[in-house]
């Protein structure tokens, strides 16, 4: 066990564990921060998410809805991209 | 309902589903000999099988059936919920995937026991696993039994007999191995189905949303209100509590957790969560547009709504009636087969789950401290599958009239409370002790159930009483904050021996999350 905790002064693993944190924090704040605020605002501007959206009936509320949705599997496609790259033979076991 | 010929088709593509499920059972019972094969395939799911699995635990007969009926009740506030279930997987993805199939073999009690307490935390896994299982398990029991019963016209008692007996065979003769390849299957027969109903809807609107949204809008009894949220909530604190009740509350479901374990590595556990989101993404966008394209065609059509607009049978039927106005007789037993498979394969994956928590973390780790042959754990791993799908059967029996919502939600709510506080302080804070952990579980789960019957949906609805103590739906923001709260003030002046060794272990346990096996 104290083998392990020895590994985190390579540098090589700190950098991908720096890599891998701000990729984790970034992408949870941004697609969990979007999502509460899309739903926090639905509570005071429902004449606005109600409203057509470019004049269809589509509201603009699902509208964004619809897009936020497209978004987290954008957003995770390419998170799953990014951080399997990160891997290094070092770091962590490849698949196969 | 229905006629015989409804019948025959609804019934052969269910006997079709079951015989395959069963052979499929019979072909993975002669693979799985070991605990490893037992609760996780051996480890050796690819990425793309997981996702599919994944996705189809998701995709259960409350969000298949229960969302559409919500679209179709409030309109454009069942998005919040919609949305919720993909950002909360994404979420997922992004936070949990690699660090806990990094530091679990089994079950997620692995992850909490890592470096704390091993009895102790296993004990609080297990009583998390069940106290999230058993509600979940009856909620789709008895849903899946008023369902058949509509459906199919065999009795609420038969209806429940079977669905228990056959989830209980996959699980006890074919571990993960079966409940996977089940929950494969019927995921891509729920995936095909769903998008059939959908293209077939939208053709009834000649493929243009604006007409589906416009005639959704004449049709309904609320007109363009239906467009405006608010309808289900309409202050700040029940749409964060209801968001946060997904968000954590994903995060915490043990049967979801259990099949990070069934890939090879962190790199095949991302891959893997990353198709569930984009599965679960698309099926979210179709259910809103199944939901409205519902409203649309089922009020039009008169034939399965009352004159105060509500449906017969319940909500929950909406996907299915809607099914024979477009697809007609033979698509209506499709898409009714579809449903029952989708029940099936969620309580077989659930149940799976509870039995690991029983027979692993709780018999074999706890009372046996791990002096226990590889071969009897197995066996008792058998024997507990049997005795909770018994369980499970004879408590859906009588639970019959519960609200299936009701429980599933609070499902969801202890899932978020007591299991994803835990989970989340033991990968990411290096203070987190023993004592702190335990007073945090026991502080949610109090709190989420207090909360429960305090709140509208037990209080007004079922108690009867005028007005709620606690206004709000979802207990979520306020269990899950004292949850955290309770955990970090106990952790931060535990002074024990046993607390110093817990966060003596952190840099340990974080280069193993980073890293897997090999190093």
């Amino acid at each position: 066990m104290s083998d392990d905790a020895e590994k985190l002064n390579d540098p090589d693993l700190q950098q991908v564990m720096k890599r891998r944190s701000l990729l984790r924090w970034s992408f949870s704040g941004v697609i969990l921060g979007i999502y509460l605020l899309w739903g926090v605002c639905g509570v005071y501007f429902a004449d606005f998410y109600a409203a057509p959206f470019f004049g269809n009936t589509l509201p603009i509320g699902l509208a964004m809805g619809f897009i936020i949705i497209v978004l987290a599997m954008i957003m995770s496609a390419v998170y799953v991209r990014l951080t399997n790259r990160l891997t290094t033979s070092k770091t962590e076991q490849s698949s196969g | 309902m229905g006629d015989d010929g409804v019948n025959i088709t609804a019934i052969s593509v269910f006997v079709a589903f079951v015989s395959l499920s069963l052979i499929i059972t019979w072909w993975a019972a002669k693979r799985t000999h070991s605990t490893n094969d037992f609760y996780t395939a051996g480890s050796k799911i690819t990425g793309v099988q997981n996702g599919l699995a994944l996705a189809g635990d998701f995709m259960s007969a409350a969000t298949f059936l229960g969302l559409t009926g919500l679209v179709f009740i409030g309109g454009s506030d069942a998005m919040i919920f919609t949305l919720g279930v993909t950002v909360s997987w994404a979420f997922l993805l992004f936070a949990f995937a690699d660090r806990m199939r990094n530091l679990g073999r089994y079950t997620f009690a692995d992850i909490v026991a890592y470096r704390l307490q091993p009895e102790r935390m296993r004990i609080l896994a297990a009583a998390g696993t069940l106290t999230v299982a058993i509600p979940y398990l009856i909620a789709q029991m008895v849903g899946a039994g008023s369902l058949i019963e509509t459906l199919f016209n065999i009795p609420y008692f038969g209806a429940v007999m079977i669905v228990g007996t056959l989830m209980t065979v996959y699980v006890a003769f074919g571990g993960m191995l079966a409940t996977t390849w089940v929950q494969v299957i019927k995921a891509v027969l729920l995936l095909s189905g769903g998008t059939l109903l959908l293209l077939l809807a939208l053709s009834k609107f000649g493929f243009s949303i604006d007409s589906l949204f416009s005639r959704a809008a004449d049709a309904h009894a609320r007109g363009a209100g239906i467009f405006r949220p608010g309808g289900l909530y309409n202050d700040p604190i029940s749409v964060i509590s209801l968001a946060l009740a997904f968000i954590c509350g994903t995060a915490g479901l043990p049967h979801v957790l259990m099949r990070f374990f069934t890939v090879p590595d962190a790199r095949e556990a991302r891959k893997s969560i990353g198709y569930a989101v984009l599965i679960i993404g698309f099926f979210q966008f179709a259910i809103v547009l199944i939901g409205f394209a519902a409203i649309a065609l089922l009020i039009e059509n008169g034939e399965f709504v009352d004159e105060a607009g509500r449906i017969s049978g319940g909500a929950n039927m909406v996907s299915v009636y809607l099914s024979r106005i477009v697809g007609g007789e033979l698509f209506f037993g499709l898409i009714s087969a579809v449903a029952f498979a989708t029940i099936l394969a969620v309580v077989a994956g659930i149940l799976l789950s509870a039995s690991a928590a029983v027979a692993h973390d709780f018999y074999a780790r706890v009372i046996r401290r791990g002096e226990i042959s590889d071969e009897d754990e197995v066996r008792v791993s058998r024997w507990a599958t049997v005795a909770i799908g018994a369980t499970a059967i004879g408590l859906s029996m009588f639970f019959k009239n519960m609200n299936v919502g009701i429980l599933s939600t609070i499902a969801l709510a202890i899932a978020a409370s007591v299991n994803f506080p835990a989970i989340f302080l033991a990968l990411f804070w290096s203070g987190l002790t023993t004592r702190g952990a335990v007073a945090g579980g026991v502080t949610g789960l109090v709190v989420v159930i207090v909360l429960t019957i305090l709140s509208p949906t037990i209080w007004v609805s079922v108690l009867g009483y005028q007005t709620a103590i606690y206004p709000y739906a979802y207990p979520t923001l306020f269990s899950v904050g004292a949850a955290f709260l309770v955990t970090i003030v106990v952790s931060k002046s535990d002074n024990s021996e046993r607390a110093a060794a817990d966060r003596a272990a952190y840099p340990a346990q974080l280069v193993r999350s980073e890293t897997g096996d090999l190093l």
